[in-house]
């Protein structure tokens, strides 16, 4: 099989990831729950990997990662957390369902009030309210690969004393990301996408302690007579056993990128548009978004075909994976205009090779010409 | 059996409590137990220092940056 379905999770998994997770396996139990070595085990590998986690993301030094089991929780944690009654939030038509149905569910249960835009300085400025708390923009668009301008957003919500948070699924992995730079308060991230890791592991990084209520509670190892949470991060949001296979494919993840990262975006980036020159030759297709600059994703459409039937043919004649469909979207769709046909997207990375990619270009060539 | 002294940093986060393991010195070491009752009902974890000597704990804590709950010297 041709895996091009990279922005849906990496794959196959590299074998420094593979091997810590059999590592992890054999020698660590459950973290902060005994100081027996194999429990001491995991909560060194949780420490080391919040460690690199902050190194990598340029936590500041007041920050905090959390470790959860992925994106949509730690989205949820957040925008549940943070947000009450009488607030109002700013996001983009370019947000996934995991930041959009949080934001609907408090819409609805009339807490908050919220306004949609188009995820630019401009239109964000005009919806700011004197009780607007929060701005949410994905950094990289999960159906076209653009990327958005969240360090300026950051400077424009820290000039209003707003909270700025991203979600960075889509371009972790594929972009250098300074969250002090960046002006980011809070930072959600994938674990298992570009990242390397596996699925099911994530979190989420916090500029400084910011107050939120907790999603989920339960134990943490510590202050067990407490009726309630632990005010301090991170226990304060990571109740249960955390997912100490995931932890340690997401630090072996993290550890290559820290080593390969630059190499690895300049090939995955040659790939794009090795991809991008071929598809936009082909009369019949039609590409989304701008090319100029992107994480390593393409969208496209073949004239008068629908997505799923571009995908039923390239999986079952080819061999190739990709994603159809609306990638849980819905407002991108609307905004491209693409919610009937849906879009092809295709997303390689570094583990890809030129020759599969040519492989990929011909193989739509010949979808487009037998559906002319 | 027969009662000693220790001398204890607990912590208010686990994490921090990794922090001091790491960031320990061949002077400055201990290791990480389980926390007495005599110092809290409940679970957790906290640190057993080798050198009981208070006031260098607290420099070695603040020069590391390492947030610590309190210390305190227990006999069990």
């Amino acid at each position: 099989m041709i895996y091009l379905d990279q922005a849906a999770t990496s794959f196959p998994k590299i074998k420094e990831v593979q091997d810590a997770v059999i590592d992890c396996m054999n020698h660590c139990t459950n973290a902060n729950r005994s100081t027996s070595t194999t429990s001491l085990n995991a909560s060194r590998l949780i420490y080391q990997t919040r460690k690199l986690i902050k190194e990598y993301f340029h936590v500041p030094p007041d920050g905090c990662v959390v470790l959860n089991s992925g994106n949509t929780e730690s989205l949820n944690t957040c925008i549940k957390g943070i947000l009450k009654k009488g607030d109002h939030v700013i996001t983009t038509y370019a947000e996934h369902n995991s930041v959009l149905r949080p934001l609907y569910q408090l819409e609805k249960a009339n807490i908050i009030t919220l306004s949609i835009t188009s995820p630019t300085v401009e239109d964000i400025k005009k919806h700011l309210q004197n009780k607007t708390k929060l701005i949410i923009v994905t950094h990289s668009s999960n159906v076209t690969g653009e990327i958005y301008p969240i360090a300026e957003i950051g400077k424009l919500a820290h000039e209003h004393d707003i909270l700025m948070m991203s979600d960075v699924a889509q371009s972790a992995g594929h972009l250098s990301i300074d969250m002090e730079k960046m002006n980011l308060d809070i930072l959600c991230f994938s674990g298992h996408k570009g990242l390397l890791g596996n699925s099911g592991i994530g979190g989420f990084c916090l500029s400084y302690p910011i107050e939120m209520e907790p999603l989920i509670s339960g134990g943490t190892g510590m202050d067990s007579f407490n009726h309630f949470q632990s005010d301090y991060y991170p226990e304060h949001v990571e109740a249960g056993t955390r997912n100490m296979t995931g932890i340690a494919s997401l630090k072996a993840g993290v550890s290559y990128l820290m080593k390969y990262q630059d190499e690895k975006i300049a090939y995955a980036n040659e790939l794009v548009e090795l991809l991008y020159n071929g598809l936009k030759n082909i009369p019949q297709v039609i590409l989304y978004g701008t090319f100029k600059e992107r994480t390593p994703i393409l969208a496209f459409n073949i004239k008068g075909m629908d997505s799923f039937q571009v995908a039923e043919l390239l999986n079952t004649e080819y061999d190739i994976a990709i994603r159809c469909g609306t990638h849980c979207t819905p407002l991108m769709h609307q905004h491209l205009n693409t919610v009937e046909s849906g879009l092809v997207r295709v997303s390689p990375s570094f583990m890809n090779t030129k020759e599969e990619i040519q492989f990929f270009i011909k193989a739509i060539q010949e979808i487009s010409e037998d559906n002319l | 059996m027969n009662k000693q002294e220790y001398l204890i940093i607990t912590f208010h986060s686990l994490d921090d409590a990794m922090d001091l393991e790491a960031k320990q010195t061949s002077s400055m070491k201990g290791r990480l137990i389980p926390k007495p009752s005599v110092i809290e009902a409940g679970c957790g974890m906290c640190f057993s220092c080798q050198n009981k000597e208070i006031d260098k704990w607290k420099i070695f804590l603040e020069e590391n940056q390492i947030h610590y709950e309190k210390i305190v010297k227990v006999v069990f």
